[in-house]
């Protein structure tokens, strides 16, 4: 049984006035406990609208959301409960700190669980922290002394803290410069590696999605275009570009080299994997002069690029 | 809804009452207004809702609109309404049960502020629906203009009026982001007495106070951008002319207010 199902999930804007938008339409899609989904899609193709409904921000206009096999909108009075089983951090989620120290803004969310146990609350949020790669020194200051990166750092353990067996983000990696980038992407896999929950990463950019993401959920008008493994979805770049996506930079690099007469596979799509495969293209193929004159600058240059992302 | 708000929105539009000039308009409003409290019997009333259809007929502003606009104030309306039908008291009895006695002039006086204050919030969103913020404040500025020998900063202050209706849908959007994402987080908003419902706030109140300071000082680096100094030296891109709509208009909420007074001597007073 999977862990998220939906069925025919429908909702709509500002029903019954002049606005009325339909954000989704006919969404069915089934997520597994452990899974890793990437969910991309152009502003305004129904992605946040997507994760607000999983949480039960939103009630949807038709069509059922399952959660371990059972209805969430079954018991509309208790819809906080699916809240803490289903952990949303929303985009720019330092906006939402609001404690006198960061330690008491992680509390907010066990606390409202009704979690009471002050050492299992102590864990919990000591936990939290250092899964969101907070120093320990951090957790007695207050929330807005600390940088853009830690504040969202911050929040997302406030999130975490829940326990949720989902944790969805939506684009937690927006704003950031690309240490603070790198840094939330590792912490969140490895938060998933070491409990084994399901995460929902939604996000603009291609390359966290590629480096994180098992499978992927591709949205274009409140529809699913496609919902494949990874490496699948980027095999169709032409139809991405024209739902206003792209595949990752490094694909098209490759995507390139191709089109330029080189003999190398396409299906590279993170940074390491891109690796490998130049340097197997550069020490294997001597043959075309010309061409692999021109493709060997690119591709080490990418490696170069790849290496200081590292 | 939080978004069902409708204070301070604007609803573009080209009918007569969109034209008028923003001053006159201010002006306008606040005679009716004066004259919706001066119409005491059922002729000066009967006219004075006649003229308030036909304005919001003028207006072509949809209906909804200024439903919308009463939503939030029905329970004022019902309320004082009911207050006046208990309390006040008089010589006609109508209906008597036990301790209840209601009188005939208190149905009157509480059926008059019922209609006086759907009235007034009509008129008054019907000021802020056809004239934009910038026309409304600019409009405000001209009309405060003679304060200025009392050295009232009046620029500033309508500028500060300025910003201020400008930020009511930004704020309002920004509360219900905040809400969401502590609702995310466990928040009970929805359950509890007074007192917790008062504590659940604090989660919302706070981000929202930083959000705002924040825009503030943004707001004030990009005005200084450009350059804003206040308003010595100050000219308009579009000055106020009155036109000659403004002046048929001036004369026939004349007329009107001269009528309300005739019609009041017509028949005796029902409230007070």
């Amino acid at each position: 049984m999977a862990l998220i199902e939906t069925h025919d999930l429908r909702f709509v804007y500002g029903k019954g006035t002049p606005f009325e938008k339909v954000a989704l339409d006919g969404v069915n899609i089934s997520i597994e406990q452990g899974e890793f989904i990437g969910v991309i899609g152009h502003t305004g193709s129904g992605k946040s609208t997507l994760v607000q409904l999983l949480n039960g921000l939103f009630r949807p206009e038709s069509g059922k959301i399952m959660l371990d096999g059972r209805d969430i909108w079954e018991k509309p009075k208790k819809i906080r409960n699916v809240r803490f089983e289903v952990g949303l951090v929303f985009q720019y989620p330092e906006y939402q700190l609001f404690e006198e120290t960061v330690y008491k803004d992680i509390a907010f969310g066990p606390t409202n669980k009704g979690i009471k146990d002050k050492d299992e609350l102590d864990r919990i949020i000591r936990t939290s922290a250092e899964f969101a790669g907070l120093k320990e020194t951090l957790l007695e200051k207050s929330p807005f002394d600390l940088s853009g990166g830690e504040k969202r750092r911050a929040a997302i353990a406030g999130v975490i803290a829940m326990q949720p067996k989902v944790l969805i983000l939506d684009e937690p990696t927006a704003g950031l410069d690309p240490k603070g980038r790198d840094r939330i992407l590792d912490r969140i896999s490895a938060y998933r590696q070491k409990t084994g929950s399901t995460v929902l990463l939604v996000s603009h950019s291609m390359e966290d999605i590629a480096r994180v993401a098992d499978r992927v959920l591709v949205m274009n008008h409140g529809k699913v275009e496609m919902f494949d493994e990874t490496k699948n979805i980027f095999k169709h770049g032409q139809r991405l570009a024209e739902i206003g996506l792209r595949v990752p930079q490094v694909t098209q690099v490759f995507l390139e080299l191709k089109r330029l007469g080189a003999d190398v596979r396409t299906d590279v799509y993170t940074m390491d994997f891109a690796k490998g495969v130049a340097m197997d293209f550069l020490r294997g193929d001597k043959k075309e002069e010309n061409n692999s004159e021109n493709s060997s600058t690119d591709t080490k240059q990418e490696t170069t690029e790849g290496g200081e992302a590292e | 809804m939080i978004s069902d708000i409708t204070i301070g929105q604007f609803m573009p539009g080209k009918s007569f009452i969109h034209k008028l000039d923003p001053r006159m308009k201010i002006i306008l409003m606040t005679a009716i207004i004066i004259f919706i409290f001066l119409a005491k019997n059922l002729f000066s009333m009967g006219a004075m809702v006649a003229f308030v259809v036909l304005a919001i007929l003028f207006s072509r502003i949809p209906l909804k609109m200024y439903f919308k606009g009463l939503k939030a104030i029905w329970f004022l309306v019902f309320f004082t309404a009911a207050l006046n039908m208990l309390y006040i008291k008089g010589e006609h009895v109508v209906f008597q049960y036990k301790a209840l006695t209601i009188y005939e002039e208190a149905l009157w006086q509480s059926g008059f502020i019922a209609i006086r204050l759907v009235m007034i919030v009509v008129i008054s969103s019907m000021l802020t629906y056809t004239t934009s913020p910038t026309d409304l404040t600019a409009a405000i500025e001209r009309l405060l203009a003679p304060l200025k020998l009392f050295r009232l900063p009046v620029h500033e202050l309508a500028m500060m009026m300025t910003i201020a209706l400008r930020f009511i849908p930004t704020l309002l959007e920004e509360t219900e982001k905040i809400m969401n994402a502590q609702k995310a987080r466990g928040a009970d908003l929805e359950s509890g007495g007074v007192i917790k419902r008062a504590k659940a706030l604090i989660p919302i109140l706070i981000p929202l106070f930083i959000s705002s300071f924040r825009r503030a000082f943004e707001l004030a680096i990009a005005m200084d951008c450009r350059c804003y100094t206040g308003g010595k030296g100050r000219t308009r891109l579009n000055v106020l002319k009155y036109r000659f709509r403004d002046i048929f208009a001036f004369l026939l909420i004349g007329g009107l207010c001269y009528g309300i007074i005739y019609l009041n001597t017509l028949a005796p007073s029902l409230v007070r």
